[in-house]
């Protein structure tokens, strides 16, 4: 099982050429938020390779669900919720892979329909504006608004949310790192290049009194 | 086949497409806003074909409050313990121009003694069981009635532009096809970045012959129905 600990460990030792020892500077949990801000970019990438294949998703295994709590408001104003971690810019809010409420007594409750602030206004005036008595919303930064009152009341407080992420501190280091086996190469390789081109960068050798904190 | 099986959901068919083309969630409000647009464009020509029949309650005022899909009346009947018909509409209008004045209809004309199936009186007068009219301001369409009447519920038969905006419109399958094929027209002219011309014009013909086809479907002219409505005074008389 590839974890993100052997990732890591692959990265550096590529980078020590032999054993990895006490002397080693590099430590692990720098080289796994490298990581997670390199699978990040694979992501996008990945939604991009497939828009030239003719499909336009993100590989199952670029993406993180989380459970959310939402906040019902007083006075009929919109319930929402607070992101739990930001998601790759995609069009139309493509990082937002899916919402829907986990503990609703109806099992079929499609997902949450998910628009822009901007069609949420322009499509109130049209038969299309209450979205054919879906539940819908839009990102209303830091939050998710919904675009009905009273949410968590109706459909229960508890929503799964699932982004086109990799948040490091979501998933263990020692738990199954779902990159995609393609992908893997790539990834030691890019994280590897990254730490070399930061080694020829010139370092600041000189003690003086411009290194006091 | 079950009878919900029949009728499809508009969300179902943005649903269906956005699968079909691997679509992520965002697109469903816009493709919500071309289906309706494409069902509209329908019912524009074929509205004749969708008649409903619904209960309603009539207010303190002596009014009926007309649905928001509401086109044109077929039929107005007193519920109770018998229903009485009180106008059946000899002028169908399904187009209405409410734009800046006040539409009215009279009751329509009134069958007496209809239901064993021979009519013993037939005429525009107003009927012995209360008259009514239609009016539609272009902002609120009510039934005006006459006299109160006993029970405060009326059947209405009317014809629908076919939305349930306060809930989940169901559309008939015969239209189905035509949707689906309309949202991809939609997509492909407008949104599909790798959209060509030659694609456009696909679309646009696929469209055109899903349109021919739902016409040929609901407005099923045989040859045989339209010989009958040529020689409908034609006697069979010999010759000599």
């Amino acid at each position: 099982m590839k974890t993100k600990r052997w990732f890591a460990e692959q990265v550096m030792i590529e980078l020590t050429n032999d054993h990895l020892n006490i002397d080693n500077k590099i430590d692990e949990r720098e080289v796994m938020l490298r990581l997670d801000a390199t699978v990040n970019e694979l992501a996008a990438k990945n939604y991009f390779e497939n828009w030239k294949l003719g499909g336009y998703g993100v590989d199952d295994q670029f993406t993180t669900t989380f459970d959310v709590t939402v906040t019902d408001q007083e006075n009929s104003l919109n319930s929402y919720f607070a992101w739990p971690a930001n998601y790759a810019a995609l069009p139309r809010n493509g990082g937002i892979v899916e919402i829907w409420p986990k503990k609703w007594s109806k099992i079929d409750q499609p997902s949450v329909v998910i628009v822009s602030h901007q069609d949420y206004r322009r499509y109130r005036t049209n038969r299309a504006g209450f979205l054919e008595g879906r539940l819908g919303g839009f990102p209303n930064w830091p939050n998710f608004e919904f675009m009905q009152c009273e949410v968590g009341k109706n459909y229960g407080t508890v929503f799964g949310v699932t982004l086109v992420i990799r948040d490091s501190s979501m998933i263990a280091d020692d738990a199954p790192y779902g990159i995609p086996s393609d992908k893997e190469n790539f990834l030691i390789a890019t994280c590897v290049e990254w730490y070399r081109i930061r080694k020829q960068v010139p370092q600041d050798s000189v003690r003086d009194n411009k290194d006091a904190a | 086949m079950s009878d919900s099986a029949k009728y499809y959901k508009l969300g179902a068919v943005v649903d269906n497409f956005l699968a079909e083309n691997d679509l992520p969630n965002g697109w469903w409000a816009k493709c919500l806003l071309w289906a309706i647009r494409g069902l509209r464009e329908l019912h524009l020509d074929h509205p004749i074909q969708d008649a409903k029949t619904i209960l309603l309650s009539v207010t303190d005022r002596n009014t009926v409050v007309l649905p928001s899909d509401f086109v044109d009346w077929v039929i107005v009947s007193r519920a109770g313990d018998k229903i009485v018909t009180l106008g059946v509409n000899g002028r169908i209008n399904p187009l209405r121009d409410n734009v800046n004045h006040s539409t009215r209809d009279d009751a329509g004309f009134y069958l007496s003694n209809y239901k064993n199936g021979a009519i013993f009186s037939y005429g525009v007068a107003v009927s012995a069981q209360g008259a009514f009219r239609v009016e539609d301001n272009g902002a609120c369409k009510q039934l005006i009635l006459d006299i109160p009447m006993g029970p405060d519920q009326i059947y209405l038969e009317y014809i629908t532009d076919g939305f349930n905006p306060c809930g989940e419109t169901t559309i008939h399958p015969y239209i189905y096809n035509y949707l689906i094929l309309y949202l991809e027209y939609q997509y492909e002219d407008k949104n599909n970045p790798k959209a060509t011309e030659s694609s456009k014009y696909r679309k646009s013909q696929d469209l055109f012959f899903a349109t021919k086809e739902v016409r040929g479907r609901f407005f099923n002219l045989d040859p045989q129905t339209f010989l009958n409505l040529v020689r409908e005074n034609t006697t069979l008389a010999l010759k000599i």
